[in-house]
């Protein structure tokens, strides 16, 4: 009686198990096969590789854009667009305007969300700003061990493109002169300083003696143009001005863009044996 | 049963048991399944595919497979040898390649026109092969074609190269067996002996081929000279085998009576009306250009009928082919194009078929598109050809002989050749008054990426032997001539044809200067050239816009003034930031007078001075904030708004931010100086205020940073003012630009336009703006924003002018999209802008 109890027991939490398992595969979605023929598998696949591992983005990335590639030449923009939100998805935000950018140009509708992400304040762009700025007035604020965050170092470096720097070496070791100048600096960032008159004993506000040029106005014409261009990138405040002759032109961007940006090779669409290939 | 086999197998051919019925269609191409384009690494992988499949094949260790992989190797062997397959393409129909995914399938209903395949041959060889340039300019090629981006690639050879012979056509498919032995031995020896017979033949052939005399389907590379033509009979065509069965007639009627007595004949006898046209095919070859149109199309349709007809028997079929295609590989164009086009036309699905003029003239262009010849007289031979089916038709010739002299400019060197060459072609042209020819020509001028060595024989070309008036004979270019002499030859040829035009009417002038603007404005134009042609392009709309708007008479006087150049504006050299005497004793005096009378005093001082130093600036500002009394902060406040646009006033308000306390008043004051809409009382009104004094003070220095640049600004401003209306002023460029937007958009709404559509627009642009980083970008999305809706109202209020701006606008995506400057695309766009208005003078309502 026992031992068909236990039997009866067993059989019962194998029927249990198995019933578990055909339900997990059962809600399981089949994802079509990634053949190069229809694009929402692509999303789909895309969507389920959203994981933590470095690997399973880049797939998703690529099979986004392939699916973005295919949607847009059927003519399907809508689709289109949302496969390259959904490859966004996979990229820091700051490295994902691009893909927004060309979310929006593939289906204009998206206008309100593509905003809504580029007006979001990037935390370490904002800091990285303040430090430029007060390193320009040489407020005490300007902490100098900050620009030894490699995220802030290299936001004030490439803040600026190549072509427009004028001067040698790089915008946060400039940074980094004006803040230990200001430190040593007896004003501490003030511009009017309190001193006595030897003459007539009186005290009188002057000029900080230690400042070769006014407060704000940087060492030099240049460097004052080139601080006041890199917080403005940082800030993401649009210069009012018509800029450099030869500026670089407004592009739309394009998925083949992008295709080139992420490895992504449009003439191996087809998932396969863990890789992309072309069609069999 | 022997072998275990099926009684179907057993009937069933083995290459068809093993490869597929396609394999068995006949011939090596079918046998290994490539097309005739395959090089040898397609082929190679090919034959490995084959060999695979019989592999797989569960028979695969029996006799039968054996001889399919002989088989497959043989015709491996014989496609390696490249003269070999030429002579096998003649012979026996492609392959059909195994199956690929419907997305990368070639479309058979989408072939693509050779003018996008010619562009996108000038766009991979001009971007220097496939690179991310490359893509781009191809995927945008193909949005402007609405074709699919893989087509193109593919069409292209992508990951392999594709050959281009316009001659090399394909033959149908036709069936034909492959004898094999069954399994004993003996006929195994009759194999092996059989092959080996084979083997020879093909030996003894190619050794034929390489002795005898082969006339090339292509001259010899540049600088060599080869008399090509003088082998070239119709009755030394080796492929005409029976030569004794040609007939000549002598007219065209004749002809034809003779082809639709054929056509009659064939849907009884399918061998007698493939004979009747083989026949008369070679007259054909020759007088077709004696042939009306009408007459053409009858000929064609007769030569249709009789295809139809033969369907039944695949023998008759075969000859009828090889009728229709025995001169497509003649190297005398005016013999081949025919050919090529009756089986082009024949090949297209009757629901598709254009007439077979429309399919000649595809052949004529693509013959002229694919030539990598100088030969005067295959050029010669061609032109014979553009006369003979356009005859009066002025325009259309024009335009396949400026696409020929278009595709020979991008050739590289001079020969001897191109000279002649050149000459006959700029002699078939009338260089008349408002003919095409001569606003191509300013465009070749302007455009680098015309060989200047061939350009210049062109230009001796015209100087000397064409009809083109008011080109005297020293107006021709020298070899080794620079951009800028290219330039100044165009305008000197713009002076000689403004001149010899002798009108009168303000439209018809305007007209010619816009024409002659957008002429000028190359593709990819450096910064100089780009700002130049700005300025004149902007002007010119201006002009256009005044007149659209009835100011007839201040359009004219605008004509009149916009040849003038106004002086530059003197830059300022530095930002004037420097520490100074006189600011640095001006501050002292302000932050240290003991009275509020004394302020008021220093103050009036430095209201006076047209600039104040950057020490003032903070001491006028801490007093505004911190003055001793009322009337000292208000008279403090009063020198910034006198100072609100010099950087140092700017930069000392930017300072005083960073004070602990910024009072209620002062911000208020702010808000109204710098034009601030956010409530002082925000919590954010620190950094927005900080971001609206950064865009100041960048605006301020601009003119000492990029002087230029501003100057530029400064006249685009002008001349989009000039634009507005009675009553409407904008206070700047893009205001200005919004104002003529809207004013569009009203005008085509009440046109008819769809109200998305326009919406679309202002979305699109509203768009570009906001990713836009300075004010350049954002102008050319403005730009591109009038032109949308100038589009839209065009397109609207005359008639059938769709194609022409969708090719307007087309060519204007792919020139911003190569634009290495901003300055190129306003350039470009402002182009495009005039190229409408141009339409809109010449074919609607003025």
């Amino acid at each position: 009686m026992r031992l068909g109890i236990s039997a009866t027991g067993i059989l019962f939490a194998v029927f249990l198990l198995s019933l578990g398992a055909m339900g997990s595969g059962a809600l399981q979605p089949q994802i079509s096969p990634l053949n190069g023929t229809n694009p929402q598998a692509y999303l789909e696949f895309a969507e389920s590789q959203y994981t933590d591992s470095q690997s399973s983005s880049t797939i998703a990335i690529q099979s986004a854009l392939h699916g973005a590639w295919i949607a847009n030449e059927m003519g399907d923009h809508s689709l289109a667009a949302s496969c390259v939100i959904a490859a966004a998805a996979f990229v820091p935000d700051r490295e994902s305007r691009d893909l927004w950018d060309l979310a929006v140009t593939l289906d204009p509708t998206r206008e309100l969300q593509w905003r809504a992400h580029r007006d979001a304040e990037d935390t370490a762009e904002l800091l990285a700003a303040d430090i430029v700025l007060n390193a320009r007035y040489g407020l005490d604020e300007a902490d100098s061990s900050l620009l030894a965050s490699t995220e802030i170092h290299d936001l004030i470096n490439s803040a600026l493109p190549p072509s427009n720097h004028t001067q040698s070496g790089t915008t946060a070791t400039r940074v980094g002169t004006l803040i230990e100048s200001a430190a040593e600096d007896t004003c501490g960032g003030r511009i009017f300083i309190p001193r006595k008159n030897p003459d007539t004993k009186q005290i009188e506000r002057v000029l900080c003696p230690d400042h070769t040029r006014p407060l704000g106005a940087g060492r030099s014409d240049a460097e004052f143009i080139e601080l006041l261009s890199v917080e403005m990138n940082l800030r993401g405040v649009r210069s009012h001005a018509w800029g450099q002759a030869g500026g670089a032109p407004l592009f739309d961007p394009t998925i083949i863009d992008m295709m080139y940006l992420y490895q992504v090779a449009p003439d191996r669409p087809c998932w396969r044996e863990g890789r992309w290939l072309p069609p069999a | 049963m022997a072998d275990g086999r099926s009684k179907l197998q057993s009937d069933q051919h083995p290459i068809a048991r093993f490869l597929g019925e396609d394999a068995r269609m006949g011939g090596p191409f079918a046998l290994l399944g490539i097309g005739y384009e395959e090089q040898e690494s397609g082929i190679l992988r090919a034959r490995d595919r084959r060999l695979l499949q019989i592999e797989r094949h569960h028979q695969c260790r029996t006799p039968d497979a054996d001889e399919v992989r002989l088989a497959v190797h043989a015709a491996c062997a014989q496609l390696l040898d490249q003269r070999l397959r030429e002579q096998l393409q003649q012979r026996w129909p492609p392959g059909k390649p195994q199956g690929d995914p419907p997305a990368w399938s070639t479309r058979r209903a989408s072939q693509l026109p050779s003018s996008v395949l010619r562009s996108a041959r000038m766009i991979l060889a001009a971007s220097g092969g496939w690179n991310p340039r490359a893509r781009r300019r191809l995927a945008l090629l193909a949005r402007m074609y609405r074709v699919p981006a893989v087509d193109i690639i593919r069409s292209l050879g992508f990951s392999r190269t594709a050959s281009a012979n316009p001659q090399r056509e394909k033959p149908p498919i036709h069936s034909h067996s492959l004898p094999l032995p069954d399994s004993s031995i003996g006929t195994w020896v009759m194999v092996y002996l059989v092959l080996g017979v084979l083997l020879l033949g093909l030996g003894v052939q190619t050794t034929r081929a390489l002795v005898a005399d082969k006339p090339a389907l292509t001259a010899s590379p540049a600088g060599v000279e080869n008399d090509v033509f003088a082998k070239v009979e119709p009755q030394d065509d080796r492929r005409d085998a029976a030569q004794s069965s040609t007939r000549t007639v002598r007219h065209y009627s004749a002809l034809i009576h003779e082809i639709e007595k054929a056509s009659r004949l064939a849907a009884d006898d399918p061998m007698g009306g493939a004979q009747a046209v083989k026949a008369y095919m070679p007259s054909f070859f020759i007088q077709w250009t004696a042939f009306p149109r009408d007459d053409l199309e009858k000929f064609s349709a007769s030569l249709s009928m009789i295809d139809l007809a033969l369907q039944q028997s695949t023998q008759a079929t075969r000859m009828f082919h090889q009728a229709i295609g025995s001169s497509a590989s003649n190297v005398n164009p005016l013999q081949a194009i025919p050919s090529v086009a009756i089986r082009r036309h024949l090949a297209t699905p009757v629901n598709e078929r254009a007439t077979f003029a429309e399919t000649i003239d595809g052949v004529i262009e693509q013959f002229a598109v694919d030539a990598s010849t100088d030969d005067a007289k295959w050029w010669g031979a061609w032109i014979q050809a553009v006369d003979g089916l356009h005859g009066e038709d002025e325009n259309a010739a024009s335009r396949l002989v400026l696409l020929a002299l278009e595709s020979r400019l991008r050739a590289e060197g001079g020969s001897a050749s191109w000279s002649k060459s050149a000459a006959l072609l700029a002699n078939t042209l009338t260089w008349r008054a408002r003919s095409p020819e001569r606003v191509w020509m300013l465009g070749v001028l302007n455009d680098s990426s015309f060989s200047t060595t061939r350009v210049a024989a062109l230009t001796n070309a015209i100087a000397t032997h064409s009809s083109a008036s008011g080109v005297r004979i020293d107006m021709a270019l020298a070899d080794d001539a620079t951009m800028e002499d290219r330039y100044l030859l165009a305008d000197a040829y713009r002076s000689a044809w403004s001149a010899s035009s002798g009108e009168n009417i303000f439209v018809e002038q305007l007209g010619d200067e816009l024409l002659a603007a957008a002429s000028l404005t190359g593709p990819e134009l450096s910064g100089d050239v780009a700002e130049s042609r700005i300025r004149e392009l902007a002007k010119l709309n201006a002009v256009c816009w005044v007149y659209w708007r009835g100011g007839h008479a201040q359009a004219e006087s605008m004509l009149e003034l916009q040849r003038e150049n106004a002086a530059p504006p003197v830059p300022q050299a530095t930002l004037m930031l420097e520490q100074s005497t006189t600011d640095d004793r001006l501050a002292f005096a302000l932050v240290n007078a003991d009275r509020s009378t004394d302020e008021l005093d220093e103050l009036q001082r430095i209201r006076r001075d047209q600039r104040v130093g950057l020490n003032t600036a903070h001491a006028v500002v801490r007093l505004a904030m911190t003055g001793s009394s009322r009337e000292t902060r208000e008279a403090a406040e009063d020198v910034i708004e006198d100072h609100a646009d010099d950087l140092s006033m700017l930069i000392a308000i930017d300072r005083s931010l960073s004070a602990r306390r910024v009072s209620l008043r002062y911000k208020e004051m702010l808000n109204g100086l710098l034009g601030i809409s956010l409530n002082p009382a925000d919590d954010h009104w620190i950094s927005h205020a900080h971001r609206v004094i950064l865009t100041a003070m960048q605006t301020a220095s601009s003119q000492v940073v990029y002087p230029e640049s501003a100057a530029l600004a400064a006249v685009m401003e002008n001349a989009y003012t000039d634009r507005l209306a009675v009553g409407q002023s904008g206070s700047s460029l893009l205001e200005s630009a919004q104002i003529l937007m809207a004013d569009l958009g009203r005008a085509s709404l009440a046109s008819g336009a769809d109200q998305s559509a326009v919406a679309e627009v202002f979305q699109i642009t509203r768009i570009k703006s906001a990713r836009s980083k300075n004010l350049a970008q954002q102008f050319v999305a403005y730009q591109w924003g009038v032109f949308s809706l100038q589009s839209h109202y065009t397109e609207l209020v005359v008639r059938g002018a769709s194609p022409q701006i969708q090719h307007i606008a087309a060519e204007l995506n792919s020139r911003i999209q190569l634009s290495r400057s901003v300055e190129d695309q306003a350039a470009q766009i402002e182009r495009a802008q005039s190229q409408l208005w141009l339409f809109y003078f010449r074919e609607g309502q003025l």
